[in-house]
């Protein structure tokens, strides 16, 4: 059971998962299903993913051994056509007949995801927020907005580590207080030296990093934050409709990123404890990590593709909460002539003002 | 015809000779008028010769440009009078003429004085006499002397052609020239800060993709829980800054003076110390 499909039991066509309903929707007879209702069909992943019996096959004589080694092959079950994916994919459509599968191998024993939060975002809402994005930018060429268009837009489940963690730690400041006051001779300024220590603890729960090489992390640290408070256990009756991929980067690749985002988090809360002073300067902590649990989810991105001038422009939309993110082209000539129209505008201006004051 | 090219000749070279030499003639009497008056009376000899002739020169030069007499003097002392009166006093007896101020020093007595007669009561406003007190004093003070004459000169060449166009130098004016100077320059400054600042807000919209700093997203609402605490006063240091002085205009040293000089001529002028 290399490959998943979730059919209607209605008419027998293939189903995906509708963020606007939350539900699984026929798009042939419109037969609605409830995602929990199909619990059913993962009751196999909680197996170990090595004693599965895996009927993908590769292709030796199209693909290097290297190629290989990142290639997977998959029969769809639906029109017996061969799908040829990532080694990561873990959903997709068929080429050939553009039914959802799932690959629910990818899932399945000690690789399957401890949560996922659905789509609450569709394609509609991602195009509209592309051309929301444009808005009121004075400095891209008019020709990239009516020239370009979307080359891609996928709906992608990108698997992210979720880092929950107890800090506590002893924190250290030099401090000031300064007071000033003055005489008919001297203006004076007092300032006193403290040394201020703080002890004590902060928590953090599910601080994401990307578990995908695939994905621009600053582009998915970009779209953050999501509500952890619509996650649900997980389940592959979401998948269908949408690309997903299995995770290619460890938590232990990704912890130098998420300890540095923690230790600017932590000084800054310690440092909001340190008042009634003029300055207070870290110098130096001792802190330890009390708790440590980590979660595998996959989180409702989608992606927008567009090429201009040779050039590839990504924009990332946050599935669940619509954040849209994704740098510009500049219109160098424009920015060049908004800087000397605002000059000669403000200067002359000035000067005409001034001329006019000075005559009355 | 050759008789007659060799009239033709002879007046034109007659007219070239008489030209040259009538231009000649002019220019000495001019050059000769312009520099033989003395304008300098150091009696208490406070410059060497070769200032006196180019103060000379120089008072001359700016007298004949505004039709107004120009004098310079040091005294050994002012007599028991007050700096301007010895100053209106010692003009009259140059026998300058009516319009003309002149600028007299006295070294022992550390004092210096500013008459003005004629036009020049008109030119030299209170606010140009302090002007013009504002600029010699610093010099007389430091013993430039030399220096001092000089600025005085080029100072009242100022005044007096202001004074000729019709608006005697005033402060309000003075002022008002400085403020739409400074309005230009506020202007300027606007402008090139604006013409910056504006444009590269508007590019920087196009750059969302940002990694998050920080994880305060998913910090605890309670924030950092303080679980002991220690405040340790280290030292005390205390740093004094000196308050500049005020330094009021009355104790600057100038008085303004004028009324009558002693053969009884009106005249304004003021007294200064250095």
């Amino acid at each position: 059971m290399a490959l998943l499909e979730y059919k209607c039991p209605g008419c027998g066509g293939a189903i995906a998962f509708d963020a606007n309903t939350q539900q699984l929707v026929c798009p042939f007879c419109d037969t609605t299903i409830d995602a929990q209702a199909l619990q059913h069909k993962d009751a196999g992943l909680e197996q170990d993913i090595t004693s599965e019996a895996i009927d993908w096959q590769y292709s030796n004589t199209q693909f290097s051994e290297q190629e290989q080694q990142q290639l997977a092959s998959y029969v769809c079950t639906s029109c017996g056509g061969e799908i040829i994916a990532d080694v990561t994919t873990g959903a997709t459509t068929c080429p050939f007949c553009d039914n959802p599968v799932v690959m629910s191998s990818q899932f399945a024993g000690t690789v399957k995801p401890d949560m996922i939060i659905p789509f609450k975002m569709d394609k509609q809402k991602a195009v509209a927020k592309l051309k929301e994005h444009y808005k009121g930018k004075k400095l891209i060429p008019k020709v990239f907005k009516d020239e370009n268009h979307l080359e891609e837009i996928k709906g992608v489940y990108v698997p992210f580590w979720l880092f929950d963690t107890d800090i506590s730690g002893q924190y250290a400041f030099n401090a000031t207080k300064v007071r000033s006051w003055s005489d008919s001779n001297y203006q004076y300024t007092e300032t006193e030296h403290y040394k201020v220590m703080r002890g004590g603890s902060i928590s953090f729960v599910g601080v994401p990093a990307d578990g995908s090489s695939k994905m621009d992390n600053a582009l998915m640290e970009s779209i953050e934050p999501y509500n952890y408070a619509e996650v649900v256990p997980f389940q592959t009756a979401y998948l269908p409709g949408f690309m997903a991929n299995k995770y290619d980067v460890t938590p232990d690749e990704m912890l130098p990123r998420v300890n540095k985002r923690l230790s600017v988090s932590t000084t800054a809360a310690v440092s909001k404890t340190v008042q009634g002073y003029a300055s207070a300067t870290p110098a130096g902590s001792k802190e330890q990590v009390t708790k440590r649990d980590l979660h595998y989810a996959l989180l409702p991105v989608w992606i927008l593709n567009t090429v201009w001038k040779n050039q590839r422009y990504v924009f990332a939309m946050n599935g669940q909460t619509g954040k849209f993110v994704g740098d510009l082209p500049l219109d160098t000539g424009a920015y060049w002539r908004w800087l000397i129209l605002l000059f000669v505008g403000i200067v002359g201006g000035g000067i005409l003002l001034v001329t006019l004051l000075g005559l009355m | 015809m050759m008789n007659m090219r060799r009239k033709g000749l002879k007046w034109l070279q007659r007219f070239v000779a008489a030209t040259f030499l009538g231009l000649s003639f002019s220019f000495a009497a001019t050059g000769s008028a312009v520099a033989d008056v003395n304008r300098v009376f150091d009696e208490d000899n406070l410059l060497s010769t070769t200032q006196r002739a180019t103060l000379n020169a120089k008072l001359s030069e700016i007298s004949a440009k505004h039709d107004f007499e120009l004098v310079a003097a040091s005294v050994a002392t002012l007599g028991g009078k007050s700096a301007d009166l010895a100053a209106s006093d010692f003009y009259e007896a140059t026998d300058f003429g009516a319009d003309g101020a002149i600028l007299i020093i006295s070294l022992s007595e550390r004092e210096f004085g500013f008459a003005a007669h004629g036009f020049g009561m008109y030119a030299c406003t209170l606010d140009c006499e302090q002007l013009l007190f504002d600029t010699v004093q610093p010099f007389l003070s430091d013993g430039r002397y030399f220096d001092g004459y000089v600025a005085w000169v080029d100072a009242m060449d100022r005044m007096l052609g202001l004074a000729r166009e019709g608006t005697p130098w005033s402060k309000a004016q003075q002022d008002k020239e400085e403020m739409t100077t400074v309005g230009y320059v506020i202007s300027l400054i606007t402008g090139a800060i604006t013409a910056i600042f504006i444009p590269s807000r508007w590019r920087s919209q196009l750059k969302s993709v940002k990694p998050q700093p920080s994880a305060d997203f998913y910090a605890s609402k309670n924030g950092f829980q303080v679980l002991n605490h220690a405040d340790t006063f280290i030292n005390r240091t205390v740093a004094k800054i000196p308050i500049p002085k005020q330094t009021s205009s009355s104790s600057s040293g100038f008085s303004s003076g004028g009324g009558f000089n002693s053969s009884g001529t009106s005249y304004s002028g003021f007294s200064g110390k250095f």
